[in-house]
């Protein structure tokens, strides 16, 4: 009989101005929306080093 | 009463501070050189090639960097001096809000290596000037903090988080933003009331020039 193995379903962050999941090893960032707060934004190191925008798409603020 | 002056009245009434003070610390002087990245924040450029800022644009950026740093604990706060005229600034805005200040030399390793004595781990930095604070940036990439930074029109804005746009080599400029943001932090946390000033004028942030700091 075979065994059955659980499964683990991992999900990354995405990068809120790419799209892109932020895997474990690079260094991205996460932090409340400045202007609602209500919202934790990713940004991978790359849209950080570029400089990037990012939008809140809860209260629309665009940064950096 | 003419147009002009009911424009700026409305303007002033948007304002943290009048608009005359603002004009008076030079902090919407910027450089000659601008990024691209900083062309929003511009308002426009003069004859001899000076950008200038627009104090709108200042003014909601401190409000906002204001209410981002409340969401953090006081004491998860890192605001670093990377030049001689923010040593002040960064000391008096960490004893209004609670936040550390380092206002020495950076040394390297202090945000990544957790065996060098005085290792830091903050939840946020603010930094007065990314290109006088490269080495936290860079740090600040590796460890993943979240950057507040105040940036010039000709500053890098690498691994940074939220820009506040001004003029960030004036020793006035510097002195007037971090006493607004202070101002605006406790006024967030409720410790101020939204009409309340703080018991210092924005001179006393202001660095004196004997006094020594970081080249």
């Amino acid at each position: 009989m075979s065994e059955i193995r659980p499964t683990i379903t991992v999900e990354f962050p995405i990068c809120n101005s790419c799209r892109k999941p932020i895997t474990p090893k690079e260094r991205g960032v996460s932090f409340l929306c400045p202007n609602c707060g209500s919202y934790t934004i990713w940004r991978c190191k790359t849209c950080r080093k570029q400089g990037t925008k990012y939008v809140c798409p809860n209260c629309g603020f665009t940064g950096p | 009463m003419s147009s002009d002056e009911t424009e700026r009245q409305s303007i002033e009434g948007e304002l943290l501070v009048p608009q005359e003070t603002y004009m008076l610390s030079g902090i919407h002087i910027g450089t000659e050189a601008e990024i691209k990245a900083m062309r929003e924040f511009i308002y426009k450029v003069r004859n001899d090639g000076i950008h200038v800022f627009d104090l709108k644009k200042i003014d909601e950026r401190i409000r906002i960097a204001a209410r981002m740093l409340s969401h953090y604990e006081p004491g998860g706060i890192l605001a670093v001096a990377a030049s001689r005229f923010a040593v002040r600034p960064v000391q008096r805005f960490s004893q209004f809000t609670g936040a550390v200040a380092f206002v020495e030399r950076f040394t390297p390793g202090l945000l990544t290596n957790p065996n060098l004595p005085g290792y830091m781990e903050p939840q946020v930095i603010l930094l007065s000037n990314t290109e006088g604070g490269s080495q936290v940036v860079s740090e600040a990439a590796l460890a993943g903090i979240p950057l507040i930074a105040f940036c010039d029109s000709n500053s890098p804005i690498d691994y940074v988080d939220l820009i506040i746009p001004m003029n960030n080599r004036s020793r006035k400029s510097l002195a007037l933003a971090y006493w607004l943001l202070a101002r605006q932090v406790l006024r967030e946390r409720g410790q101020l009331g939204t009409q309340e000033d703080l018991p210092v004028k924005p001179e006393d942030f202001e660095m004196e020039s004997e006094e020594g700091g970081i080249e």
